[in-house]
């Protein structure tokens, strides 16, 4: 029971201190890691993380893209949902289309979702804006749902720790 | 069979889609009554505060029915140009854009906004209406925005706006003579500026401030609301009113400073204002001042109109000439009075008689002969009346007097004394008789008249008695009545040569003065020619110089107040000439033809921001976290290679 409560300090802390310095590495979408923390602790100690981890990229650079393409070549909104709508499907059509290769399904959407959840407003409001905010919005994300994902992976590591 | 049912399905199908997709698809081919032209160019800056890149979003709004398509051709060229909010096509062709708009049906218009960036190669060859230029200084010293980011200091950015669409153009109007008036001027489009909500965030800046200087920088209005100090200016670039070129100046203290893009928008407009127009209470203000420097000019006039400033000046400069001509003349003569007086060369004590001069030939003046005289007097003639006295007193005891008697004679008896002797000796002989008959009573008028002729009194003759007044004590004392005249007129003499002055060996009068007065004549008469040739002149000649630049500022003035006033009467047209160059600065790129256009240009600043470090840390947290997830997020390889019996 110490080494669980300890060990469950350290990822307290190692979250609080990423929250902490959330502006410093540019994650200002911090709350994904929380998210992937819930959604990837069920991995179990067998999972392999690496590969959520490629396949959460693989979501964020498929969302990156499918907002530059929404942003440089399509209407911009209000009358955007059609075009919208085009791009989430082919975004998430060739997701699945990944999976095949090993890739999580699961990771990648969330990746996907969580870039969308960054700069969506912004697309809406403020398209132009989206010339200097996407790629720092994709690595701030990335960040967010990696370290989500390695906190993860040492809840597992103390969960197995805590049952040995 | 089963084939054909299929096909003839499908094409059953196709046929009623297309009857529901045509009326939607297909639009009737239109033409545009009216197109409205919004451009708004925005101009982003680079670090050196120049413009890196140019993009203008332009906003057709057309008029009509159906689908039309505009040509607009562009003045510059473009990399490329897309409609933002439709699918309709905007190609590029030789610098001409064909845009494709789609009036809906039952709409009076269409909107198509459209971006079109301008090729980076045209940028440098663009003149834009407005220059901008922004510049970053840090504790006095200039830098890149790129490199403010995290840094602390006192910081001022100084932004430069200058109109440069000023053109020569002939104005016409009618001034207050009802004279059509042309006039060639230099016009401009009027623009104004305006850097509005530049925020500073109160954490990070402290002491902001946004002076400005009258006729060169407007003051900024500062508004703190929630932690956030915003900051504005508005710039009218409308020359004659405004400074076709001006700057604003932000200074603040900085702490890890960090900057959003700050926004510097440009409309071509005549301001309107809530001003009052004193126009007319100005112009005839400088009407009157007009005429206040035309009576100026009047009064000083020039030297040969009379009745006129400058014509007394120079007369009285004429006159005082004169004066100082007839104080020569007064100088030079009351010279001469004073070396009849007194000469200062000569000396008494070489003075020759005879010659009538001293041993240097110089001859003595009134005074210097009186001292002369007086010295004659004083050492000659007065000693000798002594001499004179001694003598007849000497020759009175000689002869002596009748009472003298009884002493054997000797050379220092008395004659009385011997004549007795001798009578007393001849006593009873003729010789007595004669002794008492003649010599006697002649010894006794010898002896009368030789004290008479000493001190005066009645002289005994052969014929009588006679008053002799020319005695020599009389001559003694005439003579020191004379000494004592002499004195005093040697004393007036002084008087009057040292009333006239000392006069050196030049002949010039010798500077004595007295409380600060001149203490002589001649020197008064030198220290007042001094006066009159030194300052008086000179400050006449002062005084024409500045009266005649009081004229020739009287003259200028006029001219300066005649060509304000000519100004004042032309604002009219100059206002006309600015509302057209407003009202034709419609367009940056160029213009559907027949369109109305307006335009408008947006100058963004580089945001300065510690993003591209934040981008640069995550890269690095990325692949720590890739690491980590390799080195201990791995599945373990044994749990994909069961034994085959286990499988089983």
């Amino acid at each position: 029971m110490k080494r669980a409560i300890g060990l469950g300090l350290i990822v307290a802390i190692f979250f609080a201190i990423f929250v902490l310095f959330q502006g410093v590495i540019g994650a200002t979408a911090f709350y994904l890691a929380a998210i992937t923390m819930a959604m990837f602790a069920v991995i179990g100690p067998f999972g392999d993380y690496f590969k959520t981890g490629v396949s959460l990229l693989i979501g964020v650079a498929m969302g990156l893209v499918g907002v530059i393409i929404l942003a440089t070549k399509m209407p911009l909104p209000p009358d955007h949902l059609i075009y919208l709508a085009i791009v989430s499907a082919v975004s998430l059509f060739l997701l699945i289309l990944l999976s095949v290769t090993g890739m999580r399904i699961d990771a990648m959407f969330l990746g996907w979702a969580g870039y969308f959840a960054a700069v969506f407003a912004t697309y809406t409001s403020n398209p132009s804006a989206l010339g200097d905010i996407a790629l720092s919005a994709a690595i701030g994300v990335s960040v967010s749902l990696l370290v989500g994902l390695v906190l993860s992976l040492l809840v597992i590591k103390i969960a197995m720790a805590v049952n040995q | 069979m089963f084939r054909k049912t299929k096909i003839k399905k499908i094409f059953i199908l196709f046929m009623a889609l297309s009857l529901v997709i045509a009326p939607i698809t297909v639009n009737a081919q239109g033409n545009p009554e009216k197109i409205l032209d919004n451009e708004l160019v925005i101009s982003n800056l680079n670090d050196n505060g120049e413009i890196a890149s140019i993009q203008v979003l332009n906003h057709l709004r057309v008029s009509g029915k159906g689908n039309v398509t505009i040509e607009d051709k562009s003045k510059y060229k473009l990399s490329s140009a897309r409609n933002l909010y439709s699918t309709d096509k905007v190609t590029i062709q030789d610098n001409n854009l064909k845009i494709k708009a789609n009036i809906p049906a039952g709409d009076a218009f269409g909107d198509v906004y459209y971006l079109a960036e301008l090729d980076k190669k045209e940028i440098a060859s663009i003149d834009m209406p407005v220059k901008i230029k922004v510049e970053y200084f840090l504790d006095g010293n200039k830098i890149a925005p790129s490199k403010l980011s995290g840094k602390s200091g006192r910081l001022k950015i100084v932004c430069h706006v200058e109109n440069t669409t000023g053109e020569m153009k002939e104005l016409e109007f009618t001034d207050s003579n009802g004279e059509v008036v042309k006039t060639e001027t230099e016009v401009f489009t009027p623009y104004v500026v305006s850097l509005s909500g530049w925020e500073f965030d109160n954490r990070k800046f402290s002491n902001i401030s946004a002076p400005g200087i009258a006729g060169e920088s407007p003051e900024g209005v500062l508004i703190n609301v929630q932690g956030i100090t915003q900051v504005s200016w508005t710039v009218p670039l409308v020359p004659p009113k405004y400074p076709a070129s001006q700057y604003t100046v932000l200074e603040a203290d900085g702490k890890d400073i960090e900057l959003p893009s700050f926004k510097i928008g440009v409309i071509p407009i005549v301001p309107t204002t809530a001003e009052i127009d004193n126009l007319g209470t100005v112009q005839e203000s400088l009407g009157m001042l007009y005429d206040g420097f035309d009576q100026i000019e009047a009064g000083v006039g020039a030297p040969n109109k009379d009745q006129t400033l400058l014509f007394g000046l120079s007369s009285l400069k004429d006159g005082l000439h004169q004066v100082s001509g007839g104080l020569t003349t007064l100088k030079d003569n009351l010279k001469q009075i004073r070396f009849g007086l007194q000469n200062p060369a000569f000396e008494a004590v070489s003075y020759n008689a005879l010659s009538g001069a001293d041993a240097s030939g110089n001859t003595p003046g009134v005074k210097d002969a009186v001292g002369l005289l007086k010295s004659n007097v004083d050492e000659k003639f007065l000693p000798a009346f002594t001499a004179q006295k001694l003598v007849l007193s000497t020759l009175e005891t000689t002869v002596g007097t009748a009472a003298d008697k009884g002493q054997q004679p000797s050379l220092t008896t008395s004659l009385y004394n011997d004549v007795n002797m001798l009578k007393g000796a001849v006593a009873g002989t003729p010789a007595e008789q004669i002794i008492t008959g003649a010599i006697e009573p002649k010894l006794t008028a010898i002896a009368k008249n030789v004290a008479v002729f000493r001190d005066g009194g009645t002289l005994i003759t052969s014929g009588g008695t006679m008053d002799f007044p020319a005695s020599v004590s009389a001559l003694e004392l005439g003579a020191n009545l004379m000494s004592d005249s002499l004195k005093k007129v040697d004393q007036g003499l002084t008087i009057m040569v040292l009333g006239l002055g000392q006069v050196d060996a030049n002949g010039n009068p010798v500077k004595v003065m007295l409380n600060g007065s001149p203490g002589s004549l001649l020197y008064a008469l030198d220290y007042l020619q001094a006066a009159i040739d030194g300052q008086m002149v000179p400050g006449i000649v002062q005084l024409q110089d500045g009266t005649g630049q009081i004229g020739s500022g009287a003259v200028g003035a006029k001219e300066a107040i005649a060509a304000g006033l000519q100004t004042f009467e032309s604002v009219g047209a100059i206002v006309s000439a600015l509302e057209d160059n407003a009202s034709q600065a419609d367009t940056f790129l160029g213009k559907p033809e027949g369109a109305y256009g307006t335009v408008a240009y947006v100058f963004q600043t580089p945001e300065v921001s510690k993003d591209a470090n934040a981008m640069l840390y995550g890269l690095g947290a990325i692949i720590i976290a890739l690491i980590i997830l390799v080195a201990i997020g791995r599945a373990p390889k044994e749990l994909f290679e069961a034994p085959v019996s286990e499988q089983a």
